[in-house]
């Protein structure tokens, strides 16, 4: 068995491999820093950056594009509550260093993406926060995968993915408490995303302010204090964590089937609310 | 969803900036009251589910079988019903603790002026429930909370210690980020804090 850990997209990551075959680590180490170089908010010179800033971007690489009609898939795929504009929100609240903006229900119209030309019109500055981290977990697996290990788990700021022959035991952190769990979940296969507003909050001129922005609203929401959603794929359990945040409990059903998701919300009373599907086993 | 605007302004260092601060109240809540719902079993040597499925009427189940499947949440108490339990097992049997299959308990509980039933259905895979779901009828008030049943079970959480986990098998929101804290100190000179 082997693990390393490391750091990336701003947090702590960990592999392992439970089979005998090692872990390419180059491979995975080149893959993580391409990535983070090329669409972090935070670098100026990314990709992402310069499209927020110049408004257009000649002869695209193929990922970005994906990256890009990703964003517009699930917004739609979740009727607006996520939203990769929220990038300008997050300025305006002193989270990060570009131009200030404000959440364009309208990007499908104002993003375009052909292999020749991306273009950006509005005032919109994107993010893809909500669901960069689970794409990067899925495109390490295949990496995993390609390079011939068969069991393995990777682990990105608290979001996992793995593949094994036997139940893997995961904890599921109490977003409310620290250094503490609220029960496990066991996986053989599969993803397990947590989002919780309370990592990464400050205040503001007096007003408290998380991360997690409600497109909806054009602020930090204030109800539940996390979420665990397990699905297949990293990407879609890391946008659905978020989703269900921020999601009226008639819409969970409908998360639910869009993202092939099972649930697990605490609010900020320490009361929980599960699809009758979630695997974990809480504590009692 | 209520939500009221109010502009503000942002006194931040110097510059003042205009911001648009949308207060939205979110109701967490699936349904008027807590349905407290869960499936749980004991190791004894007849293991019973209860079904909770109203915050009043309870059903107990007692099922008759070889094997039941692994428990989940916290179990809650009262009342009493009549119920009957079919074992279906799709698999043989390994060497894990319960035999896989898919599991039905069928049960019929009394609420004032009718006769509910319920059917739980789960599957059991390598000790770990991978399927669960309940039908059933009734009328009138019990409704509301059958839907809320149906969707999603609710509970408090109780917190243990993860100090017998590794890192790499905690799921967490991301800790705090070196660019976070970045922009953090620049809020701060900016505030002139």
């Amino acid at each position: 068995m082997h693990s390393q850990t490391f750091d990336a997209l701003g947090t702590r990551w960990w592999l392992e491999s439970l089979s005998t075959e090692p872990l390419p680590l180059e491979a995975v180490l080149l893959s993580v820093t391409t990535f983070e170089n090329a669409y972090s908010r935070f670098k100026p010179d990314s990709l992402l950056s310069t499209l927020n800033r110049e408004r257009i971007i000649h002869n695209p690489p193929a990922e970005f594009c994906e990256l890009l009609e990703l964003c517009l898939s699930l917004q739609e795929r979740t009727h607006g509550l996520w939203n990769a504009s929220v990038g300008g929100v997050l300025n305006n609240l002193g989270y990060g260093q570009s131009a200030a903006g404000s959440v364009s229900e309208t990007l499908a119209s104002e993003l375009t993406s052909s292999p020749s030309v991306v273009q950006l019109a509005g005032t919109a500055q994107l993010d893809f926060g909500g669901f960069g981290k689970g794409y990067l977990i899925d495109k390490l697996a295949d990496l995993l995968t390609e390079h011939g290990v068969s069991e393995w788990i990777i682990n990105g700021g608290g979001d996992i993915r793995l593949q094994s022959t036997t139940p893997i035991e995961l904890a599921l952190e109490h977003p409310l408490q620290e250094g503490m769990s609220v029960g496990t979940i066991s996986l053989i296969s599969g993803s397990l995303a947590c989002s919780a507003p309370s990592k990464r909050s400050w205040k503001n001129d007096g007003q408290s302010h998380h991360h997690i922005i409600s497109p909806k609203t054009g602020s930090s929401f204030t109800s539940a204090a996390g979420s665990f959603v397990t699905a297949p794929t990293a990407l879609d359990a890391d946008c659905a964590a978020t989703c269900f945040l921020l999601a009226d409990a008639e819409s969970y059903k409908q998360l639910s089937q869009e993202f092939t998701a099972e649930y697990l919300l605490i609010n900020n009373d320490g009361q929980f609310t599960r699809s009758t599907g979630f695997a974990g086993a809480l504590f009692s | 969803m209520n939500a009221s605007t109010q502009r503000t302004s942002l006194i931040v260092g110097s510059i003042s900036i205009p911001v648009l601060i949308a207060v939205g109240i979110f109701f967490f809540i699936a349904g008027n009251k807590p349905a407290d719902s869960t499936i749980a079993t004991e190791p004894t040597a007849v293991p019973t589910i209860r079904v909770a499925v109203t915050s009043t009427p309870v059903a107990v189940v007692t099922a008759v079988a070889t094997a039941t499947p692994a428990t989940t949440a916290a179990p809650t108490a009262t009342a009493a019903g009549v119920a009957t339990a079919t074992p279906t097992p799709t698999a043989t049997a390994q060497s894990s603790t319960y035999t896989d299959g898919t599991y039905t308990a069928n049960t019929s509980y009394s609420v004032p002026r009718e006769t509910n039933t319920l059917a739980v259905t789960l599957t059991v895979k390598n000790d770990i429930i991978t399927a669960a779901s309940a039908t059933h009828t009734g009328f009138g008030e019990s409704q509301g909370y059958h839907s809320s049943f149906d969707s999603s079970l609710k509970g408090t959480v109780v917190g243990k210690s993860l100090a017998s986990f590794t890192a790499s098998r905690i799921g967490s929101a991301s800790l705090t980020s070196a660019a976070f804290n970045k922009a953090l100190t620049s809020i701060k000179t900016q505030a002139g804090a």
